[in-house]
């Protein structure tokens, strides 16, 4: 989102809170103080207080004396990010009821569409196999249903949800620790990219902040107020997901667990979750029902969807379809199921998987991509 | 007095021929040896003498020089005790030669005066022949294989005692025989056969489009799925060898001393398997004085197989490199520089995640993304660029393996490879490779033609798979064997469809596997 207009007061603010070793605290009581970001501005230039308000006071100072109108928001826009301030209409309306909402967004892409479902997918960044499945499908599934799936674009189980949102091109929202200019951590350069693409790169903190540890947990705080639904999808005992929920429970936004095995590391958090009355969830659907929104429509679109699939497939086409519906297939196991020569299995495979029909999933095996 | 005779000795594949010189003088008895010996070479004194006496000669008891003539090239080997101790016997007046003197003789002396085999023989015979000896004296186990030869006699002794008989004319030897093509052509296969392994048709059906290609391979699969007895029998789907490829096997095999005494040539496909713990040099070749061929020159004309590639040394795996890229191998070291040939294809197999059991029906893998990530990067890089197929190996149901039915027989799906194999050697006559997987990004282009239609499942393919530009050529490198293999000059959809199944390791989120 590129302002067309630089409305005073914003691009103030955006000044103030671009200072360096500015934080929301601090910009919050400056604020208290001085009644408004203008207020704020003419105090630090003027510099004149018997008792320093911060460390930085001076450097504020002068860099308030060289405070030009309407040059933040402009740098901003000719970076191409956006801003949204609390109060304007486009601020995301559920983190406006949050404890702490942030000042600002900045942001990367195009805004949600109005009216969008907001749920999150948090997890491990060392997920297991089991748990990079769940979260694409259930990503994928949300998206299907026109759901913004929102998420913190770390790896593992975060950029998995991402990805599943992004292979149905659904609207998906990465929270950032970070300036949403710096691609955090590294190895996702490409799938934040994709993510801006086809949805919004978010943080509350200006273009050329570092990725410190304590952002990550003010960034949780986010993820889960932004959202009707957290889905927790695997964590540990002592997992950054976790912190997430905690979050989503204190502003009463409805927490999801994904059950995994009790003897998993990586699923006692979300056990322990779903113990503490977390909804267990085992498809997109028990999301629906969660947050009180009735898909029912939905999946009977999805089983004539089925249908109509099948209907355009050639035969041998549509008895592999059939044949690797009950879960995860090897190509071996599907020639034999429907003995044909395995040359012709592995081919029709390719042709399936390139109709988004089939998928391939950890280790080398098939599944069904529709419901 | 003086006396003479020629030996040889192995440099890399070559044989180097050494003229031993004896002096035997008078003066305080000693026995010496001069000419860069090792260690064996030097103890061959004590069973030259022994063996002479035991022999019924007698050995000199007299000041004795030998001397290995060129004199700055290192000798190694048991191989010289029969010509010094032919020399030492002329040099002493027990030997008066009634045969011409321009032979070459090698051999290992026991005590009791009998001659032991040696490696290289084969090498030494070729050797023999180029510098026009008339003819070759070696331990009967190696005659056979010296023999193979054209245009060179050959005898077989058991004994000092045979050679002395022999070159004084009083005992008459045989000249040894051998016909190479009817050794080729009887079939005495009893190796390994596809119709033992029952089920993993996907796994046979890769096999063999890599054998009728020449692609490498890798197998992923949990431990216990087959992967290595699958592997084993890809020689036994290679066409047969011809006599050439035969005849360069046997080379290498001699210079390493694996060809059982009698036989005459290897006539069946290598297999070679090194355990995980092979070094760099045990894999391309090396050694002190003189290197001696590695694993993947044992394997030239067959098939390297490295069983849990991710455990290999990685020194190891990127010394695979230059043999890969150039079908040979060369040792460079101070004095010499050798080098090896080493054509052979590469089949490597690997668990699909640290705990082997990812994608597995039957047991849940354990495994973290980060230590499966981390594992497979092991294998990452330029060794990885040179496979051109994986293939996953599932561990099979076990009502699969009770299935009755039986499996096609290697001597079917060969004929198939060497039909392919035959479209491959003509549309590639007039480029200086014979099979698909040695084509360059050029000939990929030139060759390689795709229908229309496959062309836009490629495009396709490529859009959605994420699969990475390296994966491009070899893509349709695979497509075009699978094409050779039904007959089709055109590239169509379900030949390219099938080669993107070998290609999984390559899709770009890496969570694919």
């Amino acid at each position: 989102m590129i302002q067309k207009t630089f409305p005073k007061e914003k691009d103030e603010l955006i000044f103030i809170i671009s200072l360096p070793g500015m934080t929301r605290k601090c910009a919050l009581n400056l604020l208290s103080i001085f009644g408004s970001p203008s207020g704020v501005l003419e105090a630090m230039s003027k510099g004149s207080f018997q008792v320093e308000l911060h460390r930085a006071w001076t450097r504020w100072s002068a860099l308030a004396r060289g405070y030009r109108r309407g040059h933040s928001l402009k740098t901003l826009a000719s970076r191409r990010i956006g801003v949204v301030v609390s109060g304007e209409d486009s601020y995301p309306w559920l983190l406006k009821e949050i404890a702490d909402p942030p000042l600002a967004l900045f942001i990367k892409g195009n805004l949600p569409p109005p009216d969008s479902v907001f749920i999150a997918i948090v997890g491990s960044r060392n997920p297991t196999p089991y748990g990079v499945e769940v979260a694409k499908k259930l990503g994928r599934e949300l998206s299907a249903a026109g759901v913004c799936v929102v998420s913190g674009a770390a790896a593992g189980i975060d950029s998995a949800a991402h990805r599943g949102a992004l292979e149905l091109n659904g609207f998906t929202i990465a929270v950032l620790g970070c300036g949403v200019d710096i691609a955090y951590p590294a190895s996702n350069r490409l799938l934040l990219e994709s993510i801006r693409k086809n949805g919004c790169l978010i943080s509350e903190y200006p273009p050329g902040i570092k990725p410190d540890k304590f952002r990550f947990p003010e960034r949780n705080r986010i993820i889960a107020g932004m959202c009707n639904g957290v889905v927790v999808v695997e964590a540990a005992e002592k997992s950054g997901a976790l912190v997430t929920a905690e979050c989503a429970l204190s502003e009463n936004r409805e927490v999801f667990a994904v059950p995994g095995s009790i003897f998993s590391p990586k699923s006692a958090g979300t056990n322990f979750l779903i113990k503490n009355g977390a909804t267990p969830v085992t498809c997109a659907n028990d999301i629906f029902e969660g947050i009180g929104i009735s898909k029912t429509a939905m999946v009977s679109r999805g089983s004539n969807e089925r249908k109509k699939t099948l209907d355009l497939l050639s035969e041998m086409e549509a008895m592999i379809v059939n044949a690797i519906n009950d879960g995860y297939v090897y190509p071996e196991e599907i020639s034999n199921r429907c003995s044909i020569e395995s040359r012709l299995a592995l081919s029709l495979l390719s042709q399936l998987e390139l109709k988004g029909i089939i998928a391939m999933g950890s280790g080398g095996v098939y599944f069904s991509r529709i419901q | 007095m003086l006396a003479s005779c020629d030996g040889a000795t192995l440099v890399g594949l070559e044989s180097q021929i050494v003229r031993v010189e004896v002096d035997v003088m008078n003066g305080i008895p000693s026995f010496e040896i001069v000419g860069l010996p090792d260690a064996c070479v030097r103890e061959s004194r004590i069973r030259v003498k022994s063996a002479i006496k035991n022999s019924g000669f007698e050995f000199p008891n007299k000041r004795i020089h030998v001397n290995l003539a060129p004199g700055d090239l290192r000798k190694e080997g048991a191989s010289f005790d029969f010509p010094i101790a032919l020399a030492i016997l002329e040099a002493s007046g027990q030997l008066d030669y009634s045969k011409p003197r321009s032979f070459i003789v090698a051999g290992e002396l026991s005590l009791d005066g009998g001659v032991r085999e040696v490696h290289g023989a084969i090498s030494i015979a070729l050797g023999a022949r180029e510098a026009g000896k008339s003819f070759i004296i070696l331990p009967e186990g190696n005659a056979r294989e010296a023999a193979i030869v054209p245009d060179l006699e050959v005898y077989g002794v058991s004994s000092l005692c045979d050679a002395v008989g022999f070159l004084r004319g009083s005992a008459p030897l045989p000249r040894v025989k051998v016909d190479a093509d009817s050794i080729l052509n009887t079939d005495k296969r009893i190796g390994p056969d596809f119709a033992e392994i029952k089920g993993q048709e996907h796994a046979k059906r890769a096999i063999e489009v890599a054998a009728a290609g020449g692609h490498n391979l890798l197998l992923i699969g949990p431990p216990g799925s087959g992967k290595t007895m699958l592997a084993s029998r890809l020689p036994s789907i290679l066409p047969p060898l011809t006599l050439e490829e035969s005849l360069e096997v046997t080379r290498i095999h001699s210079a390493a001393g694996l060809i059982p005494p009698g036989e005459a040539l290897v006539t069946e496909r290598p297999f070679r398997s090194p355990g995980c713990s092979t070094t760099a040099v045990g894999l391309t070749g090396g050694g002190q004085p003189l290197p001696r061929p590695g694993e993947v020159s044992l394997a030239h004309c067959g098939v390297l197989y490295l069983d849990e590639i991710t455990l290999f040394n990685r020194n190891a795996l990127e010394s695979l490199r230059a043999p890969l890229e150039s079908g040979s191998v060369t040792i460079v070291r101070s004095m010499i520089s050798v080098t090896f040939p080493a054509s052979f294809s590469l089949v490597a197999s690997m668990n699909p995640c640290p705990c082997g059991y990812l994608g597995d029906v039957l047991k849940d893998c354990s495994c973290a993304l980060h230590a499966i990530q981390k594992y497979r990067s092991i294998l990452s890089g330029p060794l990885f660029d040179r496979i051109d197929m994986h293939v996953g190996v599932p561990r099979l149901r076990k009502e699969y393996l009770r299935r009755k039915s039986p499996s096609e027989p290697s001597s079917k799906i060969r004929k198939r490879v060497s039909k392919a194999r035959a479209i491959q050697r003509e549309r590639l006559s007039s480029e200086p490779i014979y099979c698909n997987a040695k084509m360059s990004g050029k000939m990929v282009d030139r060759y390689c033609t795709v229908s229309s239609s496959g062309e836009s499942f490629l495009a396709d393919a490529f859009d959605k798979l994420g699969f990475s530009a390296r994966s491009y050529h070899k893509i349709l490198k695979v497509a075009r064997t699978i094409a050779d293999l039904a007959g089709s000059e055109i590239i169509e959809i379900e030949h390219l469809a099938e080669a993107v199944q070998y290609r999984f390791l390559d899709r770009d989120d890496g969570h694919a596997f």
